[in-house]
């Protein structure tokens, strides 16, 4: 698979993820548009990362050194660290949800903007 | 990876085990004032560690993802005592968090550690990581008063601060796919190396995703529209951290990808047009403002765009005129803003609104706040003697001397219509053709301590400011 299907993928997602943000009005919808932002980056990182170590194999050989190794990881270890953040921000974002429903009784975007001007 | 290491993230480990212990202590121990004396130790030790780490030499430590040198330092003192100032000065303000008052504590310091962490981070995982650990925890500070308009704040926060990540972590995994790392100086070696005709397009998306991501932060033009919502909703201590420590570092971590970015464009024009419109919007929109949190959150947006002009100054004088401009003017705003902030928290206390109304004739009930609130109102229009005024003169110094002669006008023009909306609270501070309603003031000596450091700071950094910016000359030169 080349790299140009998985980054047309990734920003394909990303954009769907955008639109669902901006129009959506229910928060919950909200909340998933923005994981999907978050796993069309987890798709580029990744697939960044299988693009690259092929590459560097071809170059060293089998004897990698370690920075060599660093640069197949770092796509990886993107992806790791925006899942836990990603899953940390839900949580956040849920718990905010739940008090907000408890006082007004609605998870309805519109009915929740009372500062604005 | 060295054990020796960890002495350079000592002030982090230090704040983040005394936020433990807070968080501990409020299950197990009633006493509000132990656990809030407990915090404050913990932090002023955390603020010592980070003096005492001025003196040690520069290096990059954990795999190269942190450089720590002075600058990172110097933030870390910044973040600190804006820290200290704020928890000593809402004891009172606690009221507001009912049985939350512990876990607010505990969260304001868990932020700080990404804060400390940010300036110092060398690679954009560790900058992003820090990122997310400033705004978490914000996000639930904000809720806690559990009023509407605190909610609606935090929700806001919440989903702009999300969006705005996923795009700086966009840019980031194309500006990796492009180069092949993460970290900020191979990036920028490999963007000066090479030719990049074929790969511009896809370069120029990655930096521009990453500038949006950080310009949320520190809240440009066209990324501002959450922070007059957020500063109106949020309880005031946590507004004035956020407004001053969050907006700092997030202006550290804009220098640093300008200092990338500029390596294979000019960017001077960009930002110099991004900086007029910023203190164009800033300045119109505060104008017509009744809610004075309203209206320091616009006043906040315009003086980022007076700090975007010293980072357009950045490649004709070289970076260190500019860089010594912008952090001299971050540090005067901070002063500036906690006593902006705190003084007008310590007439609200009573009044318990933040209308410009609630204000009028506040000066014959409350002397000492009223006289903070005007001192530090001319100084963010920029008046000497106070700090605000240098911070602007060097601002505009390195842009005169960059030859941005048209943005150095604008800024000065926008400085003298910033003053009507000013003029005009310090003007309802003295009003007396109204009935003065009598009313009784708190007496907070704490608050009224940081009052008096945040005034001295003020007035100190514009009366004689010539250590703090040897200071900064060497901690840049290092």
């Amino acid at each position: 698979m080349s790299l140009e299907s998985v980054l047309t993928l990734s920003a394909g997602l990303f954009a769907i993820g955008l639109f669902g943000v901006l129009t959506k009005r229910n928060l919950i919808a909200v909340l998933m548009c923005i994981e999907l932002m978050f796993n069309a980056i987890n798709v580029a990182a990744v697939g960044i990362s299988r693009y690259i170590a092929p590459s560097m194999f071809r170059i060293a050989g089998s004897d990698l050194n370690s920075e060599q190794v660093d640069l197949i990881l770092s796509g990886h270890v993107i992806s790791i660290f925006s899942i836990a953040i990603s899953a940390a921000e839900v949580s956040m974002a849920l718990a905010i949800i739940i008090l907000i429903y408890r006082t007004k009784n609605t998870v309805d975007i519109s009915d929740i903007n009372k500062m604005s001007g | 990876m060295d054990v020796a290491d960890l002495i350079y993230i000592g002030s982090e480990i230090i704040v983040a085990v005394t936020a433990t212990l807070t968080l501990l202590m409020g299950i197990f121990s009633g006493r509000y004032i132990i656990v809030k004396i407990v915090s404050l130790l913990g932090i002023l030790s955390g603020l010592i560690y980070a003096v005492g780490l001025w003196f040690v030499s520069t290096s990059y430590v954990f795999y190269n993802t942190i450089h720590a040198n002075q600058l990172s330092v110097f933030f870390k003192i910044l973040v600190l005592v804006t820290l200290l100032l704020v928890i000593t000065g809402s004891y009172d303000y606690s009221k507001y968090f009912g049985k939350l008052r512990v876990e607010y504590l505990s969260l304001m310091m868990y932020s700080s550690v990404g804060m400390m962490l940010l300036p110092a981070s060398n690679d954009f995982i560790t900058a992003y990581i820090s990122l997310e650990l400033i705004a978490l925890p914000l996000v639930a500070v904000i809720a806690m008063t559990k009023e509407e308009y605190s909610i609606e704040a935090s929700l806001k926060f919440l989903i702009f601060s999300a969006i705005s990540s996923a795009f700086l972590l966009y840019g980031i995994v194309l500006l990796y796919g492009f180069s092949g790392s993460t970290n900020f100086e191979v990036i920028a070696h490999i963007l000066s190396n090479t030719n990049l005709d074929s790969n511009i397009s896809i370069v120029l998306i990655a930096i521009l995703f990453i500038l949006g991501g950080v310009g949320f932060k520190v809240g440009i033009v066209p990324f501002y529209m959450w922070i007059p919502d957020v500063y109106e909703g949020a309880p005031t201590p946590v507004v004035a951290f956020l407004s001053i420590a969050s907006k700092s570092v997030g202006f550290a971590l804009l220098i640093k990808v300008f200092l990338i970015a500029y390596e294979f464009a000019d960017w001077t024009f960009t930002i110099s047009i991004i900086a007029a419109l910023t203190m164009i919007v800033g300045n119109a929109g505060a104008l017509l403002q009744d809610n004075t949190k309203r209206l320091l959150g616009y006043s906040g947006i315009a003086h980022a765009g007076y700090i975007l002009i010293g980072i357009a100054c950045f490649s004709q004088i070289g970076t260190s005129t500019g860089q010594v401009a912008v952090i001299f003017y971050l540090l005067t705003y901070a002063f500036t803003n906690i006593a902006a902030f705190y003084s007008l928290m310590n007439i609200s206390l009573s009044t318990n609104s933040y209308s410009i109304q609630s204000y009028s004739g506040a000066f014959f009930n409350n002397k000492f706040a009223s006289i903070v609130l005007m001192i530090s109102f001319l100084s963010l229009i920029g008046l000497p003697p106070t700090s605000g005024f240098l911070g602007k003169l060097y601002l505009f110094n390195a842009a005169i001397k960059s030859e941005l002669i048209w943005l150095v006008l604008f800024g000065v023009i926008n400085s003298v219509f910033s003053a009507y909306y000013y003029l005009k609270v310090i003007k309802t501070l003295f009003d007396s053709d109204i009935e003065i309603i009598k009313y009784q003031t708190s007496r907070s000596y704490s608050l009224n301590i940081v009052l008096i450091c945040a005034l001295l700071g003020v007035l100190i950094l514009g009366v004689y400011p010539d250590p703090f910016l040897r200071l900064l000359e060497t901690s840049l030169s290092s």
